[in-house]
């Protein structure tokens, strides 16, 4: 047998291509019979790693997105090192690759042992090796089994630290998450990658409105069913081993859960999201809300991806967890669920796509109400302030290197701008020191505040971003600004309201005194950092941007984290009761005090007002 | 009996959609909050629902040639059809019918009820256009072929 006989033999599918039999309508003599076959790639394997054989037999090859189309003139057999052979006839043909891995697992639990096993396809999958590596999260420990087949991993342990009583949020970065790695290997070097994802628990807001079948963590103690309704309406309710304050819960069926603990009283909704109606844009409801839906990059994020506007991931299938309602691995009747229920190819990334989804998969498609309100009935009204809570956007937002913002975020003071109680509960420091306070003073619109038991919630996403409210560019709030900022332009007007005492009265200065600043605005230095995706939520003003201008960077102001101490002699100028500026030369020169990147914000008043010069100096 | 799970409705919004007589008809048209809609289905037609208070309920939209089970293989089989709601989700249940329908001919069967044989097809009266469901034609009173009756 000739080398190349051999490699057919091992490795390769053996289709023939049976040509046309002449039996339908007689054709122009000079023109060949031809036959057409479709032949679609498993994930991971690109029609260019197919060989075909005789070439000369094929009169036309177009490779397009995980398809190969071959118009041949007789029998040919194609070949590869990574699929099984196949000796099917039919005009479209779905490859097998030599191995699959097992599909994700969104609720494995945590310190939990579980054994994934490579699927070997076909015997041709026994002439290769695997080996395995985590890619992206982290596992307590694992072992791969001596033939490399399988491999057996500990879930990390559940969160530790202070957690916010109730539903506990989940992040793709907190609910120990891994992606694993099964490199197939054959053995002239060909290699096959498969993924293999595993979650101790699926994703969760903290809004106690979930999806029937998703386990959520309950944080708290001695936590006890008191009513179902239905009656009929079923759970589990377990302990998490080794942890009395913490306990797990899933909703077997739809229905409303009513819980006490030792801290006081939940109700969990639970429901399916494809049953949810979306009539919420009616005329007595959130009609407003709804239209500015209608304008958020969120609703069109899956459809512009499928339509080819996001680039060649756009519509790939890693981005259904964030791009479409529901999570991966739950039968919650979101979009992924829906697209394994009805046995829905998602088409590959081209114009026109989105028309071809079935109905119920585009109502699907697209961060949808139910993405961050749950699929469930409106919480109760105490537990309504959650919906303000980071953890809403960290579902997708928290999964860093990719999506750093919220992880930025914490460490950033805004994250625990209502860690001091007073700030967190005078109606006058609430204003720029809670979000609910915030998002009061920009609208009368009723805002819940957080209970004491799940501050600090912090200035957080929706006080700076409008997913459904007028917003500009990456979703920036509008806001309506004082005479003195209107005519600044860009995403730093969000600043303003808040900073108006301080940097922002301090950059814009006076009327006729513009402050060599003024063009680049806040974010022009407090968010230059760029992370993977966007730009980065620290605020830390990146010195490396002054040097464009200046020939020595100024000293760094110190904008960390840490919380300053919060005694009232300590307290910032505007927080210690003698506020009450009559000129605004006066208000002015406050604003210098407080500022302490006076100097950087704007040079030529701090200079006019003595500004102490242990702010930077450029 | 088939059941057909989400069948077809003339846009991505809200619908609430009945069926007789072998005609469906859907009323609502509000847009699907936080849904990047697609194109229409092409095979309904579509106005403004004309009653005093449309409220969630602006447009109404008719198919007059709803699709039946195995349509292809039991050519000319007639079907009955009728729209169930089951957790706000629609559901269409066929079942084989030999009952007359509007414009069949009536030379072999009676017409159904409040329509009349006319030139040998069963007709509908003409309607006042006051209704397109029951809900709309207050207790004790149900609409037929567009028209509140007894």
């Amino acid at each position: 047998m000739s080398g190349t006989s051999k490699r057919l033999a091992a490795s390769a599918l053996a289709f023939a291509l049976a040509t046309a039999t002449g039996a339908c309508e007689p054709k122009p003599a000079t023109r060949m019979q031809t036959q057409t076959r479709r032949l679609t790639m498993p994930t991971g394997v690109s029609p260019s790693q197919l060989t075909v054989r005789p070439a000369d037999a094929v009169v036309r090859r177009r490779e397009s997105d995980g398809v190969l189309e071959l118009e041949t003139t007789r029998p040919v057999s194609v070949t590869s090192e990574v699929t099984c052979p196949s000796t099917t006839e039919a005009a479209n043909v779905a490859l097998a690759a030599v191995v699959e891995a097992p599909a994700a697992m969104a609720a494995v639990g945590w310190s939990t042992h579980v054994r994934l096993e490579v699927k070997e396809q076909c015997a041709e999958a026994r002439g290769g090796t695997i080996s395995w590596s985590v890619i992206d999260g982290a596992v307590a420990s694992l072992t791969v089994a001596p033939d490399g087949r399988a491999i057996d991993v500990v879930t990390v342990a559940a969160p530790q630290g202070p957690l916010p009583w109730g539903v506990v949020p989940l992040s793709p970065r907190t609910r120990g998450a891994a992606r694993l790695a099964a490199e197939w290997r054959s053995s002239r070097g060909a290699t096959l990658l498969r993924h293999v994802d595993i979650a101790a628990m699926p994703r969760a807001t903290g809004i106690p409105s979930i999806a029937r079948g998703q386990d959520v963590l309950l944080s708290g103690t001695h936590w006890t069913l008191v009513r179902a309704i239905p009656k009929e309406a079923a759970m589990t309710l377990s302990p998490i081993p080794g942890r009395s304050d913490l306990s797990r819960f899933r909703a077997s069926t739809t229905g409303q859960f009513v819980f006490m603990s030792a801290e006081g009283a939940l109700s969990i909704r639970a429901g399916l999201h494809e049953e949810v109606p979306l009539d919420c844009g009616r005329s007595d409801c959130h009609a407003e809300t709804a239209r500015a839906a209608q304008t958020s990059a969120m609703t069109h994020v899956l459809r512009n991806g499928l339509e080819g506007d996001l680039g060649p991931l756009g519509g790939a299938p890693c981005a259904l967890a964030c791009h479409a309602v529901g999570e991966p691995g739950l039968l919650d009747h979101g979009f992924v669920d829906r697209l394994a229920a009805l046995g829905a190819p998602l088409p590959s990334a081209h114009r026109g796509a989105w028309d071809e989804l079935p109905r119920t998969l585009r109502r699907l498609g697209g961060v949808g109400c139910t993405s961050c309100h749950g699929p469930a009935a409106i919480p109760e009204p105490t537990a309504r302030f959650a919906v303000l809570r980071s953890d809403v956007c960290a579902t997708c937002h928290d999964a860093p290197p990719r999506y750093g913002h919220v992880a930025a975020w914490q460490k950033s003071a805004m994250s625990h701008a209502d860690l001091d109680p007073e700030a967190a509960t005078k109606p006058e420091c609430q204003r720029c020191h809670t979000t609910a306070g915030f998002l009061r003073s920009l609208s009368a619109a009723r805002r819940e505040d957080p209970p004491a038991s799940a501050r600090p919630v912090g200035i957080a996403c929706a006080a700076c971003h409008a997913p459904h409210g007028p917003h500009g560019a990456h979703l920036v709030r509008d806001v309506t600004l004082a005479a003195a900022f209107a005519s600044l332009d860009g995403p730093s007007r969000i600043c303003v309201p808040c900073h108006e005492g301080d940097a922002a009265t301090v950059w814009a200065g006076r009327p006729n005194e513009s402050s060599p600043h003024k063009g680049i605005g806040c974010v022009g230095c407090h968010m230059a950092s760029r992370e993977q995706h966007g730009a980065s939520h620290r605020f830390e003003a990146d010195m490396r941007q002054c040097r464009t201008c200046h020939k020595e960077a100024p000293r760094r102001p110190s904008t960390e984290a840490t919380p300053r101490p919060r005694t009232p002699t300590s307290r910032p100028a505007h927080a210690s009761g003698n506020t009450l500026v009559r000129t605004e030369e006066a208000r002015l020169e406050a604003a210098i005090r407080e500022d302490r990147a006076a100097w950087v914000h704007h040079p030529g008043l701090a200079a006019h007002f003595g500004a102490e010069r242990s702010a930077p100096r450029p | 009996m088939c059941e057909q799970e989400r069948p077809r409705q003339p846009d991505d919004g809200e619908w609430e959609c009945g069926e007789g007589t072998g005609v469906t008809v859907c009323r609502g048209g509000l847009m699907a909050a936080g849904v990047s809609h697609g194109s229409p289905d092409g095979r309904w037609l579509c106005g403004d629902h004309r009653v005093e208070d449309a409220g969630a309920y602006p447009r109404v939209c008719v198919d007059f040639s709803p699709e039946t089970p195995g349509a292809e293989r039991d050519a000319g089989a007639r079907w009955s059809c009728r729209y169930a709601y089951v957790s706000n989700m629609p559901v269409r249940r066929c079942a084989q019918s030999q009952s007359t329908r509007v414009g069949d001919r009536c030379a072999s069967g009676a017409c159904p009820p409040g329509s009349a044989c006319v030139s040998e097809r069963c007709v509908p009266p003409k309607p006042d256009v006051g209704c397109f469901f029951d809900d709309e034609c207050g207790a004790g009173r149900a609409c037929t072929f567009g028209s509140c009756r007894p």
